[in-house]
């Protein structure tokens, strides 16, 4: 087992290796945080990252397990209104963090606190972001960012007066595959991408136990009218938009990554044709974005079927890419060795049948080679330890990441003006008012 | 069961089949460079299938040379028999 030095190094190699094999030339001009780790910017010697974790649900807790194996980060702080959950995050803490069940009460006397780490139901992210921000705090914020454009945008903007770092999480712009097949994206590698297709499948009900208790004796019963509410959050549109914010921004962000650009019209159809328990958001959704050049990302979505799982397809008039599987195709592949082709032909002069008239046309289906890895290192994260490894770099170093911050805040207006595709029925354009002008 | 006994000529006549086999193989893979423009560096690139092939090669000519034993011995009985049942010649 390594001790926390030789840790801190490995990851730390790694994530500087990451930066220069995944952004050794275009990307890391492009990439803040890969700039930051391949300039080797001084971090502030000895001084660790005293972090507050609002809300330790399931995605809470991963963060905090992870957060817990970042040796120049510490959990001062734990919040969560849910009793259980907050019991749960101290026990994890083993007497190092102080527990609240307010995050303004959190902020008022944790004066130390550096940064805050908010993973909390999406409806609640805006209020505590703006909160931590303005406390001074530097802020961690799941994706999406809210659950209202409006409400993202406010987030950006106190982001800038504070001048505080506000990251998104979206682990995708950190994973070494991703970044690679970025980079080989805008080398050209597929030509001009002229499509993108991403899917998220699942067969489940997205539901969580629900135990028993009375709502009002934690939480707001104006806001959760009961258990049911307050645990399953995500099937109900006063708190979530479903699948989009809680799936599809991830494979948004990286759409708008990949065409460099934003959405400007989204159209798209959605209902709840399978699960049909109460729920108030869709359980399959299908929607297009088109982008300013002309290309068009084709999004689904759908909860009774895992059979394709989750993809984004990248394409071009030169080769696709699967990023998910990590594989990439070309649309000319180099010839075959001679001697295997020489066999094959004898193969067929034998073997196949002598046709009598020749076919009218030839069938398009799918090409079945294997395609090629686009990283050969295997990677076991996802990238959500990068992604705080990251974070905890900028806290130390200064680093604002704005531009991974448009990377979100695209992301989440994207899904959120297809969701309003989807339930107005018609053709959205992005708002003029919701692009950002006083940030690049 | 009998034990059976490989003669040192046996051994060196399988050896200068698969020898064969192999030389062709390997001309096989010159010849499938120049008829199909490809990189002359498969001379050493495609060595694994040139063996691969050259066992096929040598397995066919196995089988070949099964047919010509099989047909020139079942000819040779025949022609026996014939002798045999024609009586001495003057």
């Amino acid at each position: 087992m390594l001790n926390v030095e030789e840790k801190t190094t490995t990851r730390r190699d790694f994530l500087k290796k990451t930066a220069m094999v995944a952004g050794s030339t275009m990307l890391a001009s492009q990439l803040s945080w890969l700039r930051s780790y391949a300039g080797e910017k001084k971090e502030k010697k000895g001084e660790k990252v005293k972090i507050g974790l609002v809300g330790i649900g399931s995605r809470g807790h991963l963060l905090y397990l992870h957060l817990l194996d970042i040796p120049d980060a510490e959990v001062v702080a734990v919040c969560d209104i849910y009793p259980p959950h907050l019991e749960r995050a101290l026990q994890m803490s083993q007497g190092k963090a102080k527990g609240f069940s307010e995050h303004r009460r959190m902020l008022d006397e944790m004066k130390d606190l550096d940064a805050v780490v908010i993973a909390t139901p999406l409806h609640t992210h805006a209020t505590i972001t703006i909160d931590a921000l303005q406390a001074g705090k530097k802020v961690f914020c799941e994706k999406s960012m809210a659950k209202e454009p409006e409400d993202a945008l406010k987030m950006v903007n106190t982001a800038i007066e504070t001048g505080l770092l506000l990251q998104i999480g979206h682990q995708r712009m950190f994973h070494p595959r991703y970044l690679r097949a970025f980079e080989l994206i805008r080398h050209g590698q597929l030509g001009p991408v002229t499509q993108i297709r991403a899917y998220w499948h699942r067969n489940g009900d997205w539901r969580r136990n629900v135990p028993r208790g009375n709502v009002a004796d934690f939480a707001d019963p104006a806001m959760y009218p009961d258990m049911e509410h307050f645990i399953n959050w995500r099937l109900y549109r006063a708190y979530s938009r479903g699948l989009m914010t809680e799936l599809a921004s991830h494979q948004l962000q990286v759409a708008n990554y990949i065409l460099g650009s934003y959405p400007t019209e989204i159209m798209g159809a959605g209902s709840i044709n399978h699960w049909k328990d109460g729920r108030e958001v869709y359980d399959n959704v299908n929607l297009v974005y088109a982008y300013p050049n002309g290309t068009q990302v084709i999004y689904d979505s759908m909860t009774s079927n895992k059979h394709y799982g989750l993809e984004e397809q990248v394409m071009g008039p030169k080769g696709t890419m699967e990023l998910e599987a990590g594989l990439m195709w070309s649309e000319t592949p180099p010839p075959a060795p001679g001697i295997l082709q020489l066999i094959n032909n004898i193969e067929h002069a034998i073997f196949d049948n002598i046709p009598l008239g020749g076919a009218s046309w030839i069938p398009d289906t799918p090409v079945k080679d294997e395609g090629t890895p686009i990283l050969d290192e295997k990677i076991d994260d996802d990238g959500t330890r990068l992604e705080l490894e990251g974070f905890v770099h900028a806290a130390r170093t200064g680093e604002l990441y704005r531009d991974l911050l448009v990377q979100g805040y695209y992301a989440t207006v994207a899904a959120l003006l297809g969701w309003e595709a989807m339930v107005t029925g018609k053709v959205v354009t992005m708002p003029d008012e919701l692009v950002l002008r006083n940030i690049q | 069961m009998k034990d059976t006994v490989i003669t040192a000529y046996a051994k060196k006549r399988e050896l200068k089949f698969y020898a064969l086999s192999l030389l062709l193989a390997f001309l096989l893979n010159i010849l499938s460079i120049m008829i199909y423009h490809t990189s002359w560096q498969e001379l050493y690139t495609q060595l694994g299938t040139v063996f691969e092939l050259s066992l096929v090669i040598y397995l066919l000519l196995v089988v070949i040379r099964v047919v010509v034993v099989l047909v020139a011995r079942a000819l040779g009985k025949d022609l026996c028999k014939k002798a045999r049942q024609a009586g001495p010649q003057e």
